[in-house]
């Protein structure tokens, strides 16, 4: 299996504080990536740092064995990455065909996409015309996903989607999400355990700024202790 | 009534003098929220460069171009070498801005002078004719021409091309755009030049209609277009068309009985506006992504 993405000892200063300490990272190709850690520990930065928001102070970010230091996001997009950020992943002021736009308009795979798309979330296809700050939270959630399966990205980055949605839109985005999974890489933010539990191939988790724990998800399910110890959590194995 | 219908017509071609001026300045300072208050210093510039080409070649359309061009010059100078370091910072926007329309005004007067310079009418645009008791000047309708031309073309522009929805998108949310493989900042500086172009724009055509251009006429026009924008509301187009025809008849009215309260008006206008409607008459509350 191919690594599309390697992280290697990536440290990030931050308004003067060092937010990230040595974060390591493997994302191999055609396989899920939960990013795991509590609250502040680095995780939606490492995302940040990936896309070219925020610079480097040491480290590495490959991709296909390329460093990325140096690029602007818009040109790490135009590589291969998706990016759908926590906050802010959809223009409030367009309408929700605007926003699958955004991503291009051209040519019949493009249309094939969007027609998936829209099939996977058919709440957007009769919102269509409507501006995106108007949908409620889980559409807005599912329209940020059809952006990222419109571009078609080689690498999906998804940064907690799950954030503020109830268990019933949860549940949802968790079955969204397992269709995604069979054809494209992704990288996935997720405080919700039971979430990345069931979407996730691989997992890392990230604690005060650097990374304690890598491997793969069956592993961690199985090692309640791992999950007591570096996510806090108390849930026992084989509980769903 | 020939009285009244004078007023009208002189406040729509003050109006559309405005909203020329004011275009540029709804998608530098409405839609991408920069503070710039050396929009009257590009418009000076535009006015000067277009009456001395004019003066020199005798060729109008060459002149109102020289006049947008130099204006993009030095409105591309402006963002790439100053203002693209003070994005999301208001007062640095504020204090450079500032000083930026400081120096236009007196860097003007070194090659032309301190003193007035005359700007001439093109033969083409000279006619005019009575119409009942009202006097139509040519050049005034050239005015309201240009300033309708340019409302549709950048409506056009904003809500029926990707390059607009790409603006658009852009001032709501910059860093998805670059997400999307876009590269925001070519686009924000290509607006902000389009900008700059129709404040040397409208330069260029004041001066005929003003018959001179003089070193303070940026300074002049600046604080009634900041006005029309925050009437009219941040980033709306339509609504900079509407407050533009209203200050504009409203400064033809209120000048003709009362020329020193002209500004004064203005000014309460757009408090009483504000106080009643805070986004402006055709503004938008932000909502949240």
């Amino acid at each position: 299996m191919e690594t599309l993405l390697e992280v290697t000892n990536l440290h990030v200063n931050l308004a003067g504080y060092h937010i990230l300490q040595g974060v390591n990272l493997t994302v191999p190709e055609h396989a899920v990536t939960v990013l795991l850690g509590r609250n502040g520990a680095g995780k939606t930065t490492t995302m940040r740092a990936i896309m070219g928001y925020v610079r480097a102070a040491a480290g590495e970010i490959s991709w296909r064995g390329q460093p990325l230091a140096g690029l602007r996001p818009y040109q790490i997009a135009r590589r291969g990455i998706g990016y759908m950020p926590e906050e802010g992943h959809l223009f409030g002021n367009l309408t929700v065909q605007e926003n699958l736009a955004m991503v291009g308009t051209k040519g019949t795979a493009h249309a094939a996409r969007l027609e998936r798309a829209l099939t996977l979330f058919p709440d957007l296809r009769t919102a269509f015309a409507r501006r995106a700050g108007t949908l409620s939270g889980g559409q807005k959630q599912m329209l940020g996903l059809a952006r990222l399966l419109v571009a078609d990205p080689a690498l999906m980055l998804i940064d907690e989607p799950s954030k503020g949605l109830s268990p019933g839109m949860v549940e949802a985005l968790a079955a969204t999400l397992c269709v995604l999974r069979e054809t494209s890489t992704i990288l996935l933010v997720e405080q919700n355990f039971h979430l990345a539990r069931r979407v996730g191939d691989y997992f890392s988790v990230i604690d005060e700024g650097h990374t304690c724990l890598s491997g793969a998800m069956a592993q961690l399910v199985e090692r309640a202790d791992w999950q007591r110890q570096y996510l806090g959590l108390a849930v026992t194995s084989g509980e769903v | 009534m020939g009285i009244y219908l004078t007023l009208a017509l002189n406040g729509i071609v003050n109006g559309s003098l405005y909203f020329l001026m004011a275009a540029g300045l709804t998608l530098i300072f409405g839609l991408m929220r920069v503070v710039n208050f050396a929009h009257g210093g590009l418009y000076l510039w535009g006015a000067y460069l277009a009456a001395f080409t004019f003066a020199t070649t005798g060729n109008f359309t060459l002149a109102l171009v020289a006049g947008a061009v130099v204006a993009i010059v030095l409105g591309v100078i402006m963002e790439r070498g100053l203002i693209a370091f003070v994005y999301h910072n208001e007062n640095g926007q504020l204090l450079v801005t500032m000083g930026i329309m400081l120096i236009l005004t007196e860097l003007i007067k070194v090659p032309f002078g301190p003193s007035e310079l005359s700007a001439n009418t093109p033969n083409d645009l000279s006619n005019s004719w009575l119409v009942g008791q009202v006097v139509i000047v040519q050049y005034q309708l050239f005015m309201i021409a240009a300033s309708v031309i340019v409302f549709l073309l950048l409506l056009w522009v904003l809500h029926k091309t990707r390059l607009g929805m790409i603006v658009r998108a852009g001032v709501y949310n910059p860093e998805l755009v670059e997400a999307c493989g876009i590269a925001i900042r070519r686009v924000f500086t290509m607006v902000f030049a389009v900008g700059a172009g129709l404040a040397g724009l409208a330069g260029a055509i004041a001066g005929p209609y003003l018959g001179a251009v003089t070193p303070t006429m940026g300074f002049d026009m600046q604080l009634n277009v900041f006005i029309i924008v925050v009437v009219g509301g941040l980033g709306s187009l339509t609504g900079s068309f509407v407050a533009s025809m209203l200050i504009g008849i409203l400064t033809a009215v209120v000048s003709f009985y009362f020329s020193s309260l002209a500004v004064l008006v203005n000014v309460l206008v757009m408090v009483v506006v504000l106080l009643i409607r805070p986004q402006g008459l055709f503004g938008e509350r932000e909502s949240p992504a």
